[in-house]
């Protein structure tokens, strides 16, 4: 019986995307919640301001070319994903262009982002079709002191692999919920519960945003974290993932491992 | 196992939470909770579905950094009894033994409460 234990760190960088929604809804993103996005952004009055402020990135692509979709604004910022100019007109979109939506005509209320359409504002308006994707995720560099500046509940966390309950895929493979990164590849969500940290009935848990057909491998990775011997050598914590220190990059063995993009926690 | 200790800014141990000890193995989660503090819980003492805490005050922006020395010091090798987190020696400051672990974390204040 090993009377020591190993701890991992996670530090949030949420991630979330979904398919775009219809008739009356087709302006709005799905509702960001704590158990999808973590700590859901305040709300916000369409009008001047930056990712860094609001703390997040938005970013659409394309599921069908269309005309007098993109505003000159969005279209100015380039393709988010490959960094080139778009196609004349810039305001007609190609299947797979990723356009990075500015703020002056986007709020949030309630955790749902509606965007202006194109035709009500061509500058930073952008006309969704049913078939786009939105992206939304946490921007590194954020100055934004309730989602990741200042520290606080739920933006990181180490937990006690003794109390590791297990792993649970999130779904990402129906049609609303599509699982998608910003550059157009598929990506997969893993349920990962402790026992909670208040002592009580309701679980802590991390929701890894990773490749895809990786949740095996997360179960491995936690395998090995809860058998490591860090505590044997009093190490200290496991840093399984940590991408807003890294500015986004990849660098622990399970970050590049399981193509983690993204991670968030709801701590009881 | 280890154990461990932590007094609350008086050498006088005669009140509830006035030192606390709690187990290491009932660790449940670290977490940062302001720039300048990180809360440690546990699975409360007493049996009910509560959580003890340990909060330690500290260097800004250090949260990392001092739940990686709390879980050095829970782990570490002492045939010295239980392991003090902070603590008092007579008419003397209350000292903090965790900060030997990181010199850069700078703990100052370390309360232990009792669910």
């Amino acid at each position: 019986m090993n009377y020591k234990d190993n701890y991992v760190y996670f530090r949030k960088r949420s991630h979330f995307s979904c398919l775009a929604n219809t008739s009356s809804n087709l302006q709005k993103s799905d509702a960001l919640t704590a158990a999808n996005f973590g700590i859901v952004p305040a709300n916000f009055t369409a009008g001047a301001s930056t990712d860094a402020v609001r703390g997040i990135e938005v970013v659409i692509r394309a599921g069908e070319a269309n005309g007098s979709t993109r505003g000159t604004a969005i279209s100015a910022l380039l393709d988010f994903n490959t960094g080139a100019a778009f196609a004349s007109p810039v305001a007609t979109t190609a299947i797979g262009d990723a356009s990075h939506l500015t703020w002056p005509a986007m709020g949030i209320a309630s955790g749902v982002l509606t965007i202006a359409n194109f035709g009500s504002d061509g500058t930073d308006g952008y006309l969704i079709d049913a078939t786009d994707q939105w992206i939304i995720r946490e921007y590194v560099g954020s100055t934004n002191d309730a989602l990741t500046d200042v520290p606080a509940a739920q933006q990181r966390a180490t937990f006690n692999m003794r109390h590791y309950l297990g792993c649970d895929p999130v779904d990402t493979g129906t049609a609303a919920v599509v699982g998608v990164d910003v550059d157009g590849t598929a990506v997969e969500k893993t349920k990962i519960s402790f026992r909670g940290g208040d002592g009580g009935a309701t679980v802590d848990y991390v929701v890894l945003t990773h490749a895809e057909n990786k949740f095996k491998d997360v179960c491995a990775a936690m395998e090995e974290l809860a058998n490591g011997d860090y505590h044997r050598t009093s190490a200290g914590i496991y840093t399984f993932t940590d991408l807003i220190t890294s500015g986004g990059a990849k660098v622990t063995k399970q970050e590049v491992e399981l193509g983690i993009v993204g991670c968030h926690m709801v701590n009881a | 196992m280890n154990y461990i200790y932590t007094c609350n800014g008086a050498s006088a141990t005669n009140a509830a939470n006035d030192a606390v000890m709690f187990a290491a193995d009932q660790v449940l989660r670290m977490e940062g909770t302001s720039a300048t503090t990180t809360t440690v819980f546990f699975m409360a003492h007493d049996g009910t579905l509560d959580a003890d805490k340990i909060v330690l005050t500290h260097a800004s922006l250090k949260n990392k950094e001092v739940m990686n020395a709390c879980a050095k010091m829970f782990n570490m090798q002492n045939k010295d009894g239980f392991v003090i987190m902070s603590g008092f020696d007579t008419l003397t400051p209350e000292f903090f033994p965790i900060n030997n672990l990181d010199s850069t974390i700078l703990v100052t204040d370390v309360v232990g409460t009792q669910s």
